[in-house]
């Protein structure tokens, strides 16, 4: 970033590359739709661009695309506010196959948690659920989550730690009772 | 998960096209905004009428001014400057200048008012109105400076920073006004110029809000 900071237009590359990919998860999570998503990634990058005369030597880099991408997504969505908790049918399809093709019935159990977790993850508060998120989902740290967030990192463990509980206990109990069916 | 291809195009693409600011263009633009903004301040007051010490002891009238100017100084600071991160300062950090710096500017004058008992003399028919109204023209001037300089370019707390600059704004404007104004009794100096730093405290925010946060096209 510094030396796209200072000028080298060849070094967006490497920025993209690094950046790119977990913020369009992260997009894909808030929105739920990949249109708005791929918009959003596209802001957000042009967002970069145009301060990225005023970035400071040394800061980070992440915290700052994210924050700008919260914001543009916290942005968007008051502005539409119809927004769909869970993934469509038709986005999982799109999803990237792993390696190993899963059986169906692995599938629909996968789909199955999937879906809960995403259910259990909006009845949460707000606060909570954006530390869970983006330290357990979108891999940052706690302080650069602190940073996204505007709290302290003390803040952040908490919070994430709070929705991990709220979730294994829900998604837990459930799990329990089917198996016990 | 990878972006797509025909993003990755479309994004690349965008960003060759629109051209951003260097370092050194941004560097430019801020000082030349920032001189302006002085320079219309220091003009204003000079028509205005400049200094008035009046019944004032000179030591008082350096003892308020060298207070003002520290504190407005590090309020601006902590306003402005975004420390080592991209994200600006923090929450607590915003909060303390915005309650803090009128509540410091004010116990300052009030010592050096309890030190030069002289001064507390209350002066018939100006209640403060006219500081008041001169600590807002002179605020103005930083202000949309500020504003200007860190307009789209504040992704978290953009109306509590916005808030902060308001009120070190009002406070390097307090400056000036107290230079200018000869009355330093308490209830004057309340409503003259602290009082404005709570307005300007209402507008920096509202600026913040629309200008320095980031929003989507």
């Amino acid at each position: 970033m510094e030396r796209y900071a200072m000028g080298d237009d060849a070094a967006f590359e490497e920025v993209y590359d690094a950046l790119a990919p977990r913020l369009l998860a992260y997009f894909r999570r808030h929105t739920c739709r990949l249109d708005r998503a791929e918009d959003l990634l596209q802001q957000t990058f042009l967002q970069i661009h145009r301060g990225r005369a005023s970035f400071l030597p040394g800061a980070e880099v992440t915290a700052w695309a994210f924050a700008i991408g919260r914001r543009l997504a916290i942005d968007v969505s008051r502005k539409d506010r119809r927004q769909v908790p869970v993934a469509s049918a038709e986005e999982v399809e799109r999803a990237p196959p792993s390696s190993r093709e899963p059986l169906p019935d692995e599938l629909v159990r996968a789909r199955q948690l999937a879906s809960q977790v995403e259910r259990e993850l909006a009845r949460l508060p707000d606060a909570q659920r954006l530390a869970f998120e983006l330290v357990k989902q979108d891999g940052l740290s706690i302080a650069e989550a602190a940073a996204v967030l505007g709290c302290t990192p003390t803040a952040v463990k908490l919070r994430a730690h709070r929705a991990y509980e709220a979730l294994r206990a829900t998604i837990g109990a459930a799990y329990e009772e089917k198996r016990q069916l | 998960m990878n972006p797509p291809g025909d993003l990755r195009a479309k994004i690349f693409d965008h960003v060759k096209r629109e051209r951003s600011p260097t370092r050194s263009g941004v560097a430019a633009r801020t000082s030349v905004v920032l001189v302006a903004a002085v320079v219309s301040a220091a003009v204003l007051f000079a028509h205005l009428g400049g200094m008035h010490v009046g019944p004032r002891p000179i030591a008082y009238v350096c003892g308020t001014v060298t207070g003002w100017s520290i504190v407005a100084v590090i309020a601006t600071w902590l306003a402005f400057a975004r420390g080592r991160t991209m994200l600006g300062r923090s929450r607590g950090c915003l909060f303390a200048v915005v309650v803090l710096t009128p509540v410091v500017l004010f116990a300052w004058m009030l010592l050096w008012n309890a030190r030069y008992p002289e001064t507390l003399t209350a002066w018939p028919g100006r209640i403060g109105l006219r500081c008041l109204a001169f600590t807002m023209t002179m605020a103005a001037w930083p202000l949309v400076a500020l504003a200007y300089i860190r307009r789209e370019r504040d992704p978290i707390h953009p109306g509590l920073a916005g808030a902060a600059r308001g009120v070190s704004a009002g406070a390097l404007a307090g400056i000036v006004v107290d230079l200018w104004c000869p009355i330093a009794n308490p209830a004057h100096v309340l409503l003259g110029h602290i009082v404005p730093m709570a307005i300007l405290m209402t507008v920096g925010g509202a600026a913040g809000r629309l200008l320095a946060g980031i929003r989507a096209r």
